[in-house]
């Protein structure tokens, strides 16, 4: 029953604090600094949840996002974006790309797992 | 928060290397010419700190880093020029957040005035560049900031939403999970307690949320953009709601998940009629009064069919979170630390020390008297074994197999194969070779230019292949290993080979002067010229040109090198050698012209001094007839010192080598026993000398070369077939 969550961020607090949080949380969590390095770890791994920061090298979430929802075993697993910008025009991009949902940075962690919660099952 | 702190400290450590790259970045950039790539490191620099400190509760960074970020972004998406004055602007603001940073590590006070003067300065010099007002800059970051110690709150998530519903007409039904197991149950469970401020906004904002329970709020708030569960909702966001809300509701009404799927309240009706199982938009549809609801039992079908997993512990409020908070402390420290890769360099750098000394102790130890001899040589033995483990231990530390590179290369290859109707298989070797963790993240662009051209260019299309009387089916190998001092990875194919004419045309074509002598590796070397191309078109998958000169721009900043091995219709190798950081390895140590080598035991078959009958001679050169086969001889103090070839090799002791594509007859003085030496780069000290991977500083504190057998194979003068570029098995 333990899901296997995978949070992208490029900044390495960012990252382990959200990691830190869902392990708390009972998650399996396992991590990658940027949309590139994630979809390579997804070719190999099926998460149950993916939570990926917008902004980074390499590859951004969006681009990942699509990525996955390329994927076949990716078509229907929760995918959030984290953005500093909570734009119209940064969500209608984030549902084009496929994203489930969008959060907010900065964000509160207790928040963060109330979020997984509603979608990973 | 104290959870928090650990983090923090990262993010300081993180927030201290950002700021010094974007005051690096600032100071080298050029305005007459901006660089995107410059302009994106320093945004994201911005970006980063921006993001952590809000996450963070640094507050007072995060409203500065803001303002910059808004003009950075601006900047490298060229609708804003940075100007000198700007830039120096910016520099300042880079200072004011050192402050701020220090401030905070420090727990000092923190200076607000100046901040507020950073923040109004540059919102200046945007309006001054922009020629536009700043409304937008600061409206989203509450400009009250205050020192304050609680956790940021101002947080915001939600499922997306769009205003334009056509986008969502795309979507099928069956863009809805499958994977809610326990849809009913677990909704039933009220484990989110954190809609209070959203319900309100919802009641406010949405009429048709009027007379719904609280359960229905709660999903109306998954509907709309906002859980809203942060304390502080900015007045904009309210605004934006009811149209969301307009939004999302038309989204329900066209019956079409929208991929989020949030679970229904089991005292609601699930609106879906369809058997799937995926229970979600339940009272999404309650509340958007215009649907129809499904038959009741639809609900208990659902429960039936899904009812297979337990249910994920639910997070509550309150006193569960207070646990999971302390759980995350702990399991924060368990997993890692970061830590400077300069404090591991220098670990590594005395553990290559000690090794050194080591084998001072255990020369010493030779001389000791009877008495303690045999004492002394266990505690040697014993120190030797620790030495070994502390290496491996720190070189653990910075290593990582280099498969987490090479796994990404199947899908590429069968992918690239595909879309060019070749048949190609990739072989993988050697993918547990580690290799330092910098050496990974920088190597794999370089590896996947070269394996595409490999896919591409080098080998033919499976007709093709069969008129030449190959297989139909191309062969990739990408391999890797520790060879001496190096790793090496190596591509190769047996594809068509390098055209050598076409390179000379091309390289004629593009001025590129001609190396001179016109050896092949010569020619294979214009390759890495900028702009080099001899696809006949350009594919998407390569041929503009734009990347071999990259590929060995790339690799020399590693400090590597490339080399390429090349036969026509046999196929191509590229060769790349990276330095390891620090490798300790068992050697031979052997005697020659009055001097000691190195020669790594893995490269040893076995030594022997030969009687006269083994020997024969071929054109002047002696062989060696051992082990059923002929061996070439190299006289290594011939070759490495230029001393007279060895007259009667019967006197002498041949050590049989066997090097990657070839094997020979070392000719030694003599034998010295065995060592772990420790491996020095030569390179760096001095330059690259044919048959020598490295040196070594012996016990007594001399220095001896380390032999690299591969390149030895140089020297030998008698070509066996074997030592053709590259065989292909």
């Amino acid at each position: 029953m333990n899901k296997n969550l995978l949070v992208v961020d490029d900044s390495p607090s960012v990252r382990q604090m959200v990691e830190a949080t869902l392990k708390g949380g009972g998650y399996q969590v396992k991590t990658a600094k940027d949309g590139r390095e994630a979809l390579d770890i997804c070719r190999t791994t099926k998460f149950d949840f993916v939570l990926t920061d917008q902004n980074m090298p390499n590859m951004d979430g969006l681009t990942l996002i699509k990525s996955l929802r390329a994927m076949s075993a990716y078509a229907r697993v929760p995918l959030i974006v984290l953005t500093t910008e909570a734009s119209d025009a940064m969500k209608a991009k984030g549902k084009a790309a496929g994203a489930t949902g969008w959060m907010v940075k900065p964000f509160d962690p207790k928040k963060l797992l109330e979020v997984v919660a509603k979608v990973v099952r | 928060m104290d959870d928090m702190n650990q983090f923090t400290e990262i993010f300081f450590e993180e927030a201290q290397e950002h700021i010094d790259a974007m005051e690096t970045l600032l100071l080298a950039f050029d305005i007459e010419e901006p660089d995107i790539e410059e302009l994106n490191s320093i945004f994201r620099a911005a970006h980063s700190i921006k993001g952590g400190s809000g996450t963070f509760g640094l507050h007072a960074m995060t409203g500065v880093t803001h303002v910059m970020e808004n003009i950075l972004d601006s900047a490298r998406n060229e609708t804003l020029k940075l100007d000198d004055l700007l830039i120096t602007v910016l520099l300042e603001t880079v200072d004011v957040l050192k402050n701020i940073l220090d401030a905070y590590r420090f727990s000092s006070d923190i200076d607000y005035p100046e901040i507020e003067t950073a923040k109004a300065k540059l919102e200046q010099e945007l309006e001054r560049v922009s020629g536009s007002s700043s409304d937008n800059v600061s409206n989203t970051i509450p400009s009250n900031i205050a020192p304050s110690n609680t956790a940021p709150s101002n947080t915001d998530s939600g499922a997306l939403d769009s205003s334009d519903s056509s986008i969502n007409k795309e979507l099928e039904d069956d863009d809805a999970f499958g994977f809610f197991d326990q849809t009913l149950e677990d909704s039933e469970d009220p484990g989110f307690g954190l809609f209070e401020p959203l319900l309100a906004q919802s009641k406010d904002n949405s009429e048709e949320h009027q007379g719904v329970d609280s359960h229905n709020s709660e999903d109306a708030e998954f509907e709309d953009v906002c859980y809203g569960f942060f304390n502080e909702i900015t007045e904009e966001e309210a605004k934006k709601k009811p149209s969301s809300h307009d939004d999302s509701a038309t989204d329900i009404e066209n019956g079409e998940s929208k991929g989020y799927g949030f679970f229904e309240k089991v005292d609601e009706q699930p609106l879906s009629s369809d058997q799937e199982a995926y229970g979600f938009f339940d009272n999404l549809n309650d509340s958007s009064a215009n649907h129809d609801v499904s038959a009741p039992n639809s609900s208990n079908s659902q429960q039936a069919s899904t009812a297979s997993t337990p249910p994920s512990a639910p997070v509550s409020k309150g006193v569960k979170n207070q646990e999971n908070v302390k759980q995350s402390k702990n399991t924060g420290e368990a997993t890692s630390i970061r830590v400077e890769t300069t404090k591991v360099d220098k670990l590594v750098n005395l553990v290559g020390e000690l090794v050194i000394t080591q084998s001072m102790l255990k020369l010493i130890g030779n001389d000791v008297q009877d008495s303690l001899l045999e004492k002394m040589q266990i505690a040697i033995a014993e120190l030797e074994r620790n030495t070994r483990e502390i290496q491996e231990a720190v070189m653990s530390v910075r290593m990582l197999p280099i498969s987490t590179v090479f796994n990404r290369f199947p899908r590429l290859v069968r992918d690239l194969s595909k879309k060019l109707d070749k048949q190609i298989e990739l072989v993988v070797e050697g993918g547990a070779t580690e290799i330092d963790k910098n050496l990974i993240e920088k190597i794999s662009d370089p590896l996947t230019h070269l394996i595409r051209n490999s896919v591409d260019h080098g080998i033919e299309l499976p007709h093709e292949r069969e008129e030449k009387g190959k297989p139909a089916k191309g062969l990739v190998t990408l391999s890797a290993s520790q060879r001496g001092g190096e790793i090496v990875i190596e591509i190769r194919d047996d594809g068509g080979g390098l055209n050598k004419e076409k390179i000379l045309q091309k390289a004629v074509e593009n001025n590129v002067s001609l190396p001179d002598p016109l050896t092949d590796s010569a020619v294979w070397g214009l390759i890495f010229a900028p702009g080099f191309s001899t696809a006949s078109e350009v594919t998407d998958v390569s041929g503009r040109g734009v990347g071999m000169d990259v590929v060995r721009k790339n690799i020399e900043s590693l400090g590597g090198r490339v080399d390429i091995f090349s036969e026509d219709n046999v196929g191509t190798k590229f060769q790349i050698s990276l330095p390891l950081t620090l490798a300790i390895l068992d050697g031979m140590c052997i005697r020659s012209a009055e001097q000691v080598f190195v020669l790594p035991l893995t490269n040893i078959v076995e030594s022997l001094q030969p009687e006269s009958s083994q020997i024969r001679i071929m054109k002047n050169k002696p062989l060696l007839w051992v082990r059923e086969e002929y061996w070439p001889l190299v006289d290594l103090g011939h070759v490495l010192a230029d001393e007279e070839p060895a007259k009667d090799l019967t006197e002498h002791i041949v050590v049989l080598v066997e090097a990657a594509n070839n094997r020979f007859g070392l000719v030694v003085e003599g034998l010295l026993g065995q060592q772990q030496v420790v491996i020095k780069s030569l390179e760096r000290h001095y330059k690259r000398v044919q048959g020598v991977a490295g040196a070594t500083i012996m016990g007594d504190g001399s220095v001896a070369l380390i032999l690299d057998a591969d390149s030895l194979t140089g020297f030998v003068s008698q070509p066996t077939p074997e030592e053709r570029a590259y065989v292909i098995n």
